[in-house]
């Protein structure tokens, strides 16, 4: 079947004319038509613009005028990125009926580079969550067991990628929400340096810790959607002027003799016993492919959790007071007598709980009299965390480590449990402090055949290492190769 | 008040959410006050864990990449159109302007 194919296969199928991108992108339709009323991974579908991109890309393909490895190839995007004439929610009700007057410079890339736009993907609303659960449009499924949540924020673009409802997908990482999903459905994922990846046009969370990242069906997939993606952009101040290596190139060079770090602080009581094992499994292939693995120490790693949980809504608090329902958002039931019944209103009836338990934990922290305490101490102790990382990486290449501590839970498990939830990302957000590239490559499964994702983590800008590494363990398994029965 | 950079003992209650949640501009109901006072409560007692944290002569992050003073020329980038971007709102529009409810109070 056309949508079981990779991305790389679809575009040599593209190329040597096998089929064309109309083929490939009625196959992701009627795949979608199947399986998107149980997975709901998809909140709004793009048929008629799909069509009409891969029916010009057909004329491209014929002409041998292929703009890119992406070009016609379809693939769907989480509803965070602005897409012209599109809607654009966030999963949000404020956001609902937001339509964008413009893309954000990644879909420009990616429209430039071919996409074929599938639609746009569930997430927790303005990506604040480890679920979905937390989607106005509710909650994704995850492909291997449709008692238990995809994982967020990404859940959509991670279960679209994984069921073959897409050949590749865009998420954002903020505190391990492109890698915890990626993990809890078997996707090969990455979330980039911060800055690597322009945030134009992307609704912001977290401004010092958002990322945007790829999500394929494994590593070559992944260097490819990589390298359209990444650079500087004169419309994100945060970007970085690095130049962009060839990400494909260093795939399938031998990792002989590379240092990997496994921190001991992520191998706790609280990480499952069964996805340890796994874990170390995946080592053990490392140390036959000859690595040389080490036990390193990151002391401030316990800490990372609370650092996150300050700094991030103080954060999003900020990026989210435009939304008041003035230039852009939700029109409100109830009286507006005054400018201030605006704002209560449309907010009160706009944002979900979390979003609202996070504003209000946000300006907290940052209020007069708290912010010393609270924020500034946060922001201190990131540096710690940040300093972890770099003493780290003076003695060894890569990290390894787990994605999330446990396998995917069941819907309505931790819904009602913040911190319950939070806890699913005391691997993924230290990471995120630092501000460094982590890949979540798939390394097994549970005894209940759930997905496990290995976290391989480097220093900034070393994208293309952590993809030779991620490559060199991927040709030796055939993990990604799997698929969920439905 | 805070001291010495240490977080004080939590001490929120139900008054602080309310006066929080105004200045949020969030119009919460007095059941919703109490549900997020008992959450809140609880997640920034688990926060009080930094105060284990020796912190003097840490300096805080702000950009982990290092960037400072970012410029660029101040020319348009992108061309947005002024209607396509009023178009968003669902306020009345007078002369190419949203219309409000009035900020200044008589």
């Amino acid at each position: 079947m056309l949508y079981n194919l990779t991305l790389t296969e679809a575009a040599e199928g593209i190329r040597t004319k096998k089929f064309k991108p109309s083929d490939l992108t009625h196959a992701i339709f009627e795949r979608i038509e199947v399986l998107n009323p149980q997975l709901n991974a998809y909140v709004n579908l793009n048929k008629e613009g799909a069509f009409e991109a891969a029916q010009e890309a057909d004329i491209r393909a014929e002409k041998g005028q292929l703009r890119s490895l992406l070009d016609g190839i379809p693939a769907g995007l989480k509803d965070i990125f602005n897409t012209k004439g599109i809607a654009t929610t966030c999963c949000s009700n404020i956001l609902k009926d937001f339509i964008p007057p413009y893309d954000a410079t990644v879909v420009t890339k990616l429209k430039e580079a071919g996409l074929v736009l599938t639609g746009k993907l569930n997430m927790d609303e303005f990506a604040c969550g480890s679920s979905t659960e937390h989607s106005s449009f509710g909650v994704t499924k995850n492909p291997w067991d449709l008692e238990r949540v995809a994982g967020g924020s990404s859940g959509g673009s991670a279960a679209a990628v994984a069921a073959d409802m897409a050949f590749y997908s865009l998420g954002t990482d903020t505190g391990g929400s492109i890698r915890q999903p990626a993990s809890l459905c078997n996707v090969t994922a990455l979330k980039v340096t911060y800055g690597r990846v322009s945030r134009s046009g992307v609704t912001s969370l977290a401004s010092s810790w958002d990322t945007i990242g790829p999500m394929a069906k494994n590593i070559k997939d992944l260097a490819q959607v990589l390298q359209v993606i990444a650079g500087n952009d004169l419309l994100d101040s945060t970007t970085s002027s690095l130049p962009i290596p060839d990400y494909s190139k260093t795939l399938g060079q031998s990792i002989k003799g590379l240092k990997i770090g496994v921190p001991k602080e992520y191998f706790i009581p609280d990480l499952d016993p069964e996805m340890e094992r796994i874990i170390r499994n995946a080592l053990k292939e490392y140390e036959k492919l000859g690595a040389e693995i080490k036990e390193v120490s990151l002391p401030y790693t316990k800490y990372a959790l609370a650092v996150y949980y300050i700094a991030m809504p103080a954060e999003l608090s900020a990026n989210l007071a435009r939304y008041d329902g003035i230039r852009f958002g939700l029109k409100p039931d109830g009286e507006i007598k005054e400018l201030i019944d605006q704002y209560y209103l449309t907010r009160d009836q706009g944002f979900g709980d979390e979003i609202k338990r996070r504003i209000l934990l946000g300006t907290y922290v940052l209020s007069a009299g708290y912010y010393d305490a609270f924020y500034l101490k946060a922001q201190k102790v990131r540096t710690l965390i940040i300093q972890d990382f770099e003493n780290a990486f003076k003695n060894v290449d890569v990290l390894m480590a787990p994605v999330s501590p446990f396998p995917a839970f069941k819907v309505g498990e931790k819904k009602d449990d913040p911190l319950a939830m939070y806890l699913a990302d005391v691997f993924t957000l230290p990471v995120s402090a630092a501000g460094v590239p982590a890949l979540s490559i798939p390394c097994g499964f549970t005894k209940n055949k759930l997905p496990v994702g290995l976290q391989i983590i480097g220093p900034q800008f070393s994208e293309d290492l952590l993809l030779k590494v991620a490559y060199a363990y991927e040709q030796t398994t055939d993990w990604t190769k799997q698929k969920p029965v439905f | 008040m805070a001291e010495n950079g240490k977080a004080q003992v939590n001490s929120l209650n139900a008054e602080k959410v309310k006066h929080i949640a105004h200045l949020a501009r969030i119009g919460l109901s007095g059941e919703e006050v109490e549900k997020f006072f008992g959450q809140l409560d609880s997640l920034i007692t688990s926060m009080e864990i930094l105060n284990e944290v020796n912190t003097d002569n840490v300096a805080a992050t702000t950009q982990v990449t290092g960037l400072k003073n970012v410029m660029r020329e101040d020319a348009i980038l992108k061309n947005v159109q002024a209607d396509d971007l009023l178009e968003c709102s669902t306020l009345p529009k007078i002369n190419h302007q949203i219309s409000v409810k009035a900020v200044i109070q008589e």
